[in-house]
């Protein structure tokens, strides 16, 4: 049950006007039915997982009570330990069993000895990689005293298995969510039109650039053998554009129904397409994840190698993004993904910008000349480096990095598409791209609140709306749903 | 404060999709298609037909029932899979009071594959809508005509029923597919082969393999009860698909047909596959043929049924 999905309309309108108007008397009686809901829009996917996410949810919570109990240190570190196996340990079978098993055939094919171990056919779960880091930081956080458990077992399932945010982030925090749990939502008129803005923004990110991008990235990628180098440059550029689009579409919706139901869930875009370094990209792109990343991992990582300088702080930040690479998939081309993006690192370090403040882009209407070539060239780094993410292997990454470097890049592109698709394409991502610069100050690229004339709002509503009906692309599933 | 944001969604966006939403899917159900007329055909039909031909595009591009002499239709449609075979037999099962063959091209990939896990699944909603298959009826998805494509698609499709008169019927009166003609044929199908057999080669599943043998038993059996010979035919293909084609998946799947026909006296394993009767001229595409291969392909299948004697053995 996908949000751009006629299932999930029907299943979220009838959701939403229960929650609201029947079951809104007492916040437990809410929270126990928004659980119901979670569990509902999780058993679509696959029954057969709802064992282990309340499974999971039944340890951590008791994990949480115990932990914050025990006065025994060695004890807590114990009880910390096995939340991190029992989270750890799922994600590690349910996504990296078969990677690992093959990684390990072919180390020692390389000494010619050939194992006979089986992989298994294994089904990822929906969203394991996000409630997992959900739980972790949960268990961390009570540890660290940062927050105290709930006793409340359906406000800590609910957190769990909050279900706008349950199929691909963000990652919120229990410092964060859970007490929003805890007190009685009210409904609020101007946020609810907010956050349906917020939604109508990402169904256009994802309806019609993202898919529309899918439609030519495909055609790229499955020909990249015979056509020229400028074709395969655009290819990366789809897919850059694709992949940000997608999520973000995706991220603006789970947020926009969370707000809808009254919750304000972490911001997980903050338009990095506009970022000037790879720094403050990554501080802009998938913030929860990167900022889960660099409480959980890097700060540890670089307290340990605090002695050792700027090559202690440069190890930290590579284990850090291979890591992150990892996260995203069980594939080899994942963690060149992740390596490549802590190497654009290495130059901030060296020269000591890499804490530098940023300097606020202006609200002017144009970036300088400046501004424009540093936002240029850290999208380039990044789109260069996405084809990792759209190939299977890495031999077949290099064949497309290979088939770049050549003449024909000075060649006109060439893609095997009709062109009303490339055109409308181009022109929606150059809209996209004009109306989140405008925007960038604000919450969400629709944020349009400041527009006082209701009949040009609804003007803004309907065109938007009608450019997804008509130019939809065809439907593609949101990519980091299947992280 | 609810009370507003309600009304405001429901009478501003609601309810004007709503309407629009129910005048296209109106005016798409009115533009004749396949699936409705061979449906309507065999309702009408089926108590007198004596050759009924199902299956995939093989099936639908490769048997033009025109040149059998007994009375014949073309059922199939294009990746149509074995359980979609099975409903349309089953539904006019009662009728056919004088089905005498059941003619199911297969392929290497048909016990493999479904159209439900595979590209064209969007066709799953024409069998709800047009043959009242029950099998996805209670998903939206899949009862809504208009449903797949975005709105210039679906605007186009109107206008050119409406505006000029295209309408969306691809058969001729016997269910043969008219699109893969030789007038149609692109200058580089060979190359058709590798993309084809690329597509054809499936990840071996146990699961689906069993759903449609179980399908098939169920086919066969049916027409066992009613004296009908069930045919399974490979249909031929061009040597740059059969060189790129899977053949491990190849020999399993033709082992299984054998085997079948062997088993049961109503089963006839054809393998046409490299036909060496079919040429250049008769191919559309590396593994699908145009109007003259259909023509060769049917005349042959013509004599081979007078041969087989129209009842059990």
């Amino acid at each position: 049950m996908v949000f751009n999905s006629l299932k999930f309309a029907a299943f979220f309108v009838v959701f939403f006007l229960l929650y609201w108007l029947i079951f809104n008397r007492n916040n437990k009686i809410q929270n126990l039915f928004f659980l119901l809901g979670s569990y509902v829009f999780y058993c679509w996917w696959d029954w057969r997982f709802l064992a282990l996410i309340i499974g999971s949810s039944l340890v951590n919570y008791l994990l949480g009570i115990y932990i914050d109990k025990s006065e025994n240190e060695k004890r807590r570190k114990f009880l910390v330990l096995l939340g991190l196996i029992q989270g750890l340990g799922g994600l590690l079978f349910f996504k990296y069993f078969n990677f690992f098993i093959d990684t390990f055939i072919s180390a020692f094919s390389l000494i010619n000895i050939n194992l006979s171990i089986h992989t298994l056919n294994i089904i990822l779960p929906l969203g394991i990689s996000f409630y997992t880091f959900r739980a972790i930081s949960y268990l961390l956080d009570i540890d660290s005293g940062k927050i105290k458990p709930t006793t409340d077992w359906v406000i800590f399932f609910s957190y769990i298995a909050f279900f706008p945010c349950l199929t691909a982030g963000p990652i919120d925090r229990a410092k964060s969510l859970i007490p929003q749990l805890e007190k009685k939502r009210v409904f609020d008129y101007s946020h609810a039109t907010d956050a349906m803005r917020q939604i109508l923004w990402g169904l256009f990110k994802k309806v019609v650039i993202a898919d529309n991008c899918a439609t030519c990235t495909n055609a790229i990628f499955e020909n990249y053998k015979t056509l020229p180098a400028s074709s395969l440059l655009f290819g990366a550029f789809y897919f850059a554009i694709q992949i940000y689009s997608d999520f973000s579409g995706y991220s603006d919706m789970a947020i926009g129904f969370s707000r809808l139901l009254g919750f304000n869930v972490t911001k997980n875009f903050n338009f990095p397409i506009f970022a000037q370094n790879i720094s403050e990209f990554w501080q802009k792109w998938h913030i929860s994840l990167t900022s889960w990343m660099t409480d959980y991992v890097f700060t540890p990582l670089s307290f340990i190698f605090r002695t050792s300088g700027k090559s202690g702080l440069i190890l930290s930040i590579l284990i850090n993004f291979i890591l992150i690479g990892l996260w995203h998939g069980s594939n080899w081309t994942f963690i060149l993904f992740g390596f490549l993006q802590g190497c654009y690192f290495i130059p901030l370090v060296l020269n000591g910008t890499l804490n530098r403040k940023r300097v606020k882009e202006g609200t002017h209407l144009l970036p300088s000349f400046n501004e424009f070539l540093r936002m240029a060239g850290t999208f380039t780094l990044v789109m260069l480096t996405v084809v990792l993410f759209r190939s299977e292997t890495i031999g077949q990454a290099f064949s497309y990095y290979q088939a770049i470097i050549s003449t024909s890049l000075l060649s006109a592109p060439k893609i095997p598409l009709d062109k009303a698709v490339k055109i409308v394409t181009i022109i929606f991502i150059i809209i996209m791209i004009i109306v989140e610069w405008l925007q960038r100050d604000k919450e969400h690229g629709l944020d349009i609140e400041n527009i006082k004339n209701s009949f040009l709002r609804l003007s803004i509503y309907y065109t938007i709306i009608a450019v997804i009906l008509i130019f939809a692309g065809q439907k593609v599933t949101f990519i980091y749903a299947q992280f | 404060m609810l009370s507003r944001f309600i009304k405001k969604v429901v009478y501003l966006f609601i309810i004007p999709v709503l309407i629009l939403c129910i005048v296209l899917e109106y005016s798409i159900r009115r533009i004749p298609n396949d699936y409705y007329y061979k449906n309507k055909w065999l309702s009408e039909n089926s108590g007198n037909l004596q050759i009924l031909s199902l299956g995939a595009s093989n099936g639908y591009f490769g048997i033009n029932p025109e040149f059998f002499t007994k009375k014949a239709f073309n059922a199939a449609h294009i990746s149509q899979s074995m359980n979609y075979d099975l409903f349309i037999f089953n539904k006019f099962l009662p009728s056919f009071d004088s089905l005498q063959y059941l003619i199911l091209p297969v392929t290497e990939s048909t016990l493999i594959s479904s159209l439900e896990t595979s590209d064209e699944f969007w066709r799953i909603k024409n069998y709800t809508i047009y043959y009242g298959c029950e099998y996805h009826r209670f998903e939206p998805q899949y009862n809504l005509a208009f449903y797949g494509d975005n709105l210039f698609s679906v605007l186009s499709r109107i206008s050119g029923y409406y505006l000029h008169g295209n309408s969306e019927l691809y058969c001729n009166k016997f269910g043969f597919g008219l699109n893969y003609s030789f007038s149609k044929k692109s200058k580089d199908w060979e190359r058709s082969g590798i993309l084809a057999a690329r597509r054809h080669k499936k990840e071996s599943s146990g699961k689906l393999f069993n759903e449609n043998l179980s399908y098939l038993n169920q086919l066969i059996e049916e027409c066992h009860k009613k004296d009908i010979v069930v045919v399974l035919l490979i249909t031929p293909a061009w040597h740059s698909y059969l060189d790129n084609i899977d053949i491990k998946q190849l020999e399993s799947t033709l082992l299984t047909y054998k085997h079948m026909a062997e088993e049961n006296n109503n089963v006839r394993f054809i393998d046409m596959h490299n036909d060496k009767r079919f040429r250049e001229k008769d191919f559309f595409d590396a593994d699908h043929l145009d109007e003259f291969g259909a023509k060769k392909l049917t005349l042959i299948l013509n004599d081979t049924l007078k041969t087989l004697g129209n009842t059990n053995p």
